[in-house]
């Protein structure tokens, strides 16, 4: 519930200017095979660590090697990082991996997709803590390579044709 | 010939290292030139006002224009009334019929274009049960409830009180004047307007006003009065409609401003106090004038005076605040009820710049420690790097709503500030320190180095990041700034709908990468690898040196780098600032060569090594178990000379020891030289996947355990763009080259980056968990079940329903 309460704080932006030196940016590669998707991620530690920590209600410090608790992730990611398939049903994703370095977290997470007809991905990965927040998606496989921009007005796309 | 053979094997690898391989450049390159390296054609034209230097020319000339302004704040409507005296200085060479104003403020009429040609938000994936849902922040949007009038011209006169015809076209106005100003002549005219100020909560933006829980007003006053649109030799009038992302270009100009708000109100603003004695006690100027010798901040206003009756030498009516502001292109105020103000002097070169912050109790603990030895870092930091600041005050004021930060001449806005319990995170506090440096370095890119924010973001946002990034690490090593780490934007460099960053900045639609990031980690990439920082250092000061007080264009920026450093880098402004390509470099291929001196017994050996590899095949392997040695011919007897053991294929004859030393007597001495020549020969090819020029940077690691870096100029791909060999002797042998391995290159495929190929660091690959579990509300309401994964069960796990 607490988190549904969070999501519901994005920004629409619709008839505003943003702020001005606030436009903080994810990336990541939706790689789609038969069957499967997958989804690397690249997240800024200094700004996951914090989100993750709000989460958890507690601190969580990484050394050097460690990795954050998957099941924690996957329970942040949830609702953030939602792919439907066309008929509306959530694909669950699982952490298949994570490295992290000085800055970033690369996360691998996948998930079963059994057709991309009518599948959308919902990426609105800290747009409760940034108004201008863009998560900057491409997506290869099963078509030529195309960019998804997830935005406040956009928080979820189809995976089929770009820039919808 | 003979005596050709060795010297010239060696000069052959060589040329043979820089030939062309295959083809190359298509057919079609035939007929023009593609060269990646030829000279920018983007660029315009140079010419008196513009030199190909990239310095202003021998006849530039920029506008001036100066402003007597009277406006006053009431602070129980939040209006903003105010009446200007323009005189408007024709340096141009041509005659002007008509003068162009900015009304910003009219971005706010649900009419204006900035809000008609917004898209509207994917309603239908915030729609229905289980979505996150729409803000209530965004449905106010929706409905444009903070529809404004905008900008309302209460009069345009001339300077004997005659009404000037005036027509607003969205954002601008044209105000048409009785007869032509020609060159050289200077015009006054006045405008009275007014407008109600925009309530942040509910309407964002660069400006405005946010309502504190105790009914306190917080102001951030900017884009507030009719400001003269600039009129350029290369654009003409700049009066490209202000949409809300594309920022501000504006003239320089002396200002001379008397704002009016209540007399409990505290006004910081551009430009210097003029009458202190009317509006601070004794005790205020007293600390104002010690704060200049201050090596910390002092407190002008302490925080338990703030809001107190007796911190204001008035205590009733209204307070008039006077500021002169001298060559600014803007001017921009801050003002609230319960300001708290502190101050401290910045040596800058012998003269005494006040560094000065302005904020609320909501600002506590943080600001008081934070803001103002922020801004003292910025002027020091880049000052070094461009030009000494030129202006008596620097000061970070507290902005609205808590996010981001905007930027004016002398003065800023930005906005984290601590939680209400008086904590703040690591996150906030560097969130603090960074966004202070970033503001207030744009007194440097805008705001003196004067550039067309509306039609080029990267020009400040660019430069300024890269700054910031530099002042970041000297502020605290660990910093954890990446918007210029080169490596940081390999993955917008890869994202499929990536934009040149000479894109117009309201058409830029990835803003953050593609104005801030991309410019400054390019310019970190030259300053660390391209050019080197000595060369950088040097042409990027003096870019800030040519261009104080004055209004570059992209091209005087591109020429002046080039020019000051020596360096033709036009291929690195085409793919870089005008292409969207990604440097991908490949190590594509290592060959070994070593220098033989024709000895029969070597040459012998050699041959015998290499047919045993090639007897190494399956067949001979597997024949070996089935066939006796000496076959069919051994069993019936019929060996002879060549196959009875006498004979030995790789023995050395007479002959062959004849024919050598002949060989030898024939050689010159300087060929004789070489045949004790013992190096290893290695040919490094190279391949430009990416299509994207980049200096080659490799390690070469060896047997023993050494290693070297290998740098080779771009140039290296001057005549063939695809694959480049360089030839490396050494008496190490050889076994990896990895490339870039300082990471200067944002080449966005490592995996073709090392010969042989590597395999990467181990990834953790988990066990994947069960499914997740049905919902059992009936489980989850029993005490102590509510917990979820990764949650704490302890005292200091987070209560339901408290999220933070």
């Amino acid at each position: 519930m607490a988190m549904r309460t969070r999501a519901c704080i994005l920004g629409v932006a619709a008839a505003v200017a943003a702020p001005a030196h606030d436009y903080p940016v994810t990336y990541g590669v939706l790689t789609l095979a038969k069957g499967r998707a997958s989804l690397r991620l690249r997240l800024a530690l200094h700004h996951i660590q914090p989100e993750l920590e709000a989460f958890a209600g507690r601190r969580l410090p990484l050394k050097d090697g460690e990795i954050f608790e998957p099941a924690l992730l996957e329970a942040y990611l949830q609702e953030r990082i939602v792919l439907r398939d066309g008929a509306g049903r959530v694909l669950p994703w699982t952490v298949a991996s994570q490295d992290a370095d000085a800055f970033d977290l690369v996360l691998t997470l996948e998930a079963p997709l059994p057709s991309t007809k009518g599948a959308r991905l919902r990426n609105i990965l800290f747009f409760d803590r940034h108004r201008a927040q863009q998560n900057l998606v491409t997506v290869e496989g099963l078509g030529p390579r195309r960019g998804l921009t997830f935005d406040a007005k956009r928080p979820e796309l189809p995976l089929e044709g770009a820039r919808k | 010939m003979r005596r050709l053979t060795l010297s010239a094997l060696l000069t052959g690898l060589a040329l043979a290292a820089q030939a062309p391989q295959g083809p190359a450049l298509p057919e079609n390159r035939s007929k023009t030139n593609e060269s990646f390296f030829r000279k920018l054609e983007n660029l315009p034209t140079p010419n008196v006002y513009r030199a190909a230097s990239g310095a202003p020319g021998h006849r530039y000339w920029q506008q001036q224009v100066d402003y007597r302004i009277r406006v006053s704040l009431e602070d129980a409507t939040q209006t903003v009334t105010g009446t200007e005296e323009i005189t408007y200085h024709n340096n141009a060479p041509d005659e002007l019929r008509y003068l162009w104003l900015q009304l910003d403020q009219n971005l706010r009429k649900a009419t204006s274009t900035g809000a008609n040609s917004r898209s509207a938000p994917n309603l239908a994936a915030m729609a229905g049960d289980g979505r996150p849902g729409v803000s209530t922040w965004a449905l106010r949007g929706l409905e444009s409830k903070d529809d404004r009038d905008g900008c309302r011209i209460r009069a345009v006169k001339d300077a004997t009180g005659r009404d000037l015809p005036f027509t607003v076209v969205d954002t601008m106005m044209r105000v048409d004047l009785p007869a032509p100003l020609k060159p050289g002549q200077t015009l006054k005219f006045s405008v009275a307007w007014d407008y109600a100020v925009n309530n942040y909560k509910h309407a964002g933006g660069r400006s405005g006003m946010e309502e504190f829980e105790d009914g306190a007003r917080l102001y951030n006053l900017a884009q507030w009065q009719p400001r003269l649109a600039a009129y350029t030799d290369d654009l003409g009038w700049q009066h490209q409609q202000f949409l809300g992302q594309g920022e501000f270009t504006l003239e320089f100009g002396d200002w001379d401003v008397e704002i009016t708000v209540p007399w409990d109100f505290t006004v910081l603003a551009t430009g210097e106090l003029q009458n202190p004695q009317d509006v601070l006690t004794a005790a205020q100027r007293d600390r104002l004038a010690k704060a200049r010798a201050s090596a910390k901040p002092i407190f002008i206003i302490a925080p338990e005076e703030a809001g107190k009756p007796e911190s204001r030498p008035a205590r009733s009516g209204t307070s008039t605040w006077r500021f002169k502001a001298t060559n600014v292109r803007d001017f921009a105020w801050n003002t609230c009820r319960r300001q708290i103000w502190d101050a401290q002097g910045v040596d800058v070169n012998g003269r005494t710049v006040l560094a000065m912050s302005g904020y609320t109790k909501e600002g506590m603990p943080l600001w008081d420690r934070y803001s103002t030895a922020a801004v003292v870092h910025t002027l020091k930091v880049y000052g070094r790097y461009t030009f000494d600041y030129p202006y008596p005050v620097a000061i970070s004021c507290l902005g609205l709503g808590g996010g981001g930060g905007m930027e004016y001449p002398m003065l800023c806005f930005n906005g984290p500030r601590p939680e209400k319990d008086g904590t703040y995170s690591e996150r906030t506090k560097q969130g603090l320190v960074g966004v202070v440096i970033h503001e207030v370095g744009h007194n440097f890119f805008p705001m003196i180095v004067n550039s067309d924010e509306r039609q080029w973001s990267w020009m400040d946002e660019g430069f300024n990041t890269f700054l910031q990034y530099l002042a970041e690490k000297e502020w605290d090593p660990d910093f954890p700034t990446t918007r210029s780490i080169v490596q940081g934007i390999t993955d917008y460099l890869k994202f499929p709908d990536a934009t040149p960053i000479m894109t117009q900045s309201d058409a830029v639609r990835h803003f953050g990468p593609n104005a801030y990031q991309k410019p400054a980690a390019g310019f970190n990439m030259l300053r660390e690898t391209i050019m080197g920082r000595e060369l950088f250092d040097f042409a990027f000061k003096e870019y800030a040196r040519r261009w104080k007080f004055k209004r570059p264009q992209p091209a005087d920026f591109f020429r002046t780098m080039n020019d000051a450093s020596g360096l033709d880098l036009d291929w690195f402004w085409r793919g870089w600032f005008y292409m969207t390509l990604a440097p991908d470099l490949a190590v594509e291929n290592v060959e070994w060569f070593r220098l033989g001196d024709g000895d029969p017994a070597k040459t012998k050996a050699r041959q015998k090594e290499a047919d045993a590899r090639r007897d190494q095949n399956i067949s001979k392997l597997r024949d070996k178990a089935l066939i006796p040695e000496g076959g069919e011919e051994r069993r019936l007897g019929l060996q002879d000379f060549y196959t009875d053991g006498g004979w030995d294929r790789y023995g050395v004859t007479t002959a062959d020891r004849q024919k050598f030393e002949a060989y030898q007597k024939s050689l010159e001495p300087d060929a004789k030289a070489w045949l004790g020549y013992s190096k290893n020969l290695y040919r490094i090819t190279f391949r430009n996947v990416g299509k994207f020029p980049m200096p080659i940077i490799a390690r070469l690691e060896f047997k023993d355990g050494s290693a070297e870096v290998l740098r080779i100029p771009v140039q290296a791909w001057l005549q063939n763009e695809e694959r480049f060999s360089k030839l490396v002797a050494t008496e190490k042998e050889l076994v990896a080259v990895e490339l870039d391995p300082f990471q200067e290159i944002p080449d966005v495929d490592r995996s073709n980056d090392s010969f042989a190929r590597r395999i990467g660091p181990a990834q953790i690959l988990n066990l994947a968990p069960p499914p997740p579990r049905m919902p059992n509300p009936m489980q989850t309401a029993r005490p102590g079940k509510d917990s979820r994964p990764g949650e704490a069960s302890g005292p200091e796990a987070r209560q339901p329903g408290s999220h933070p």
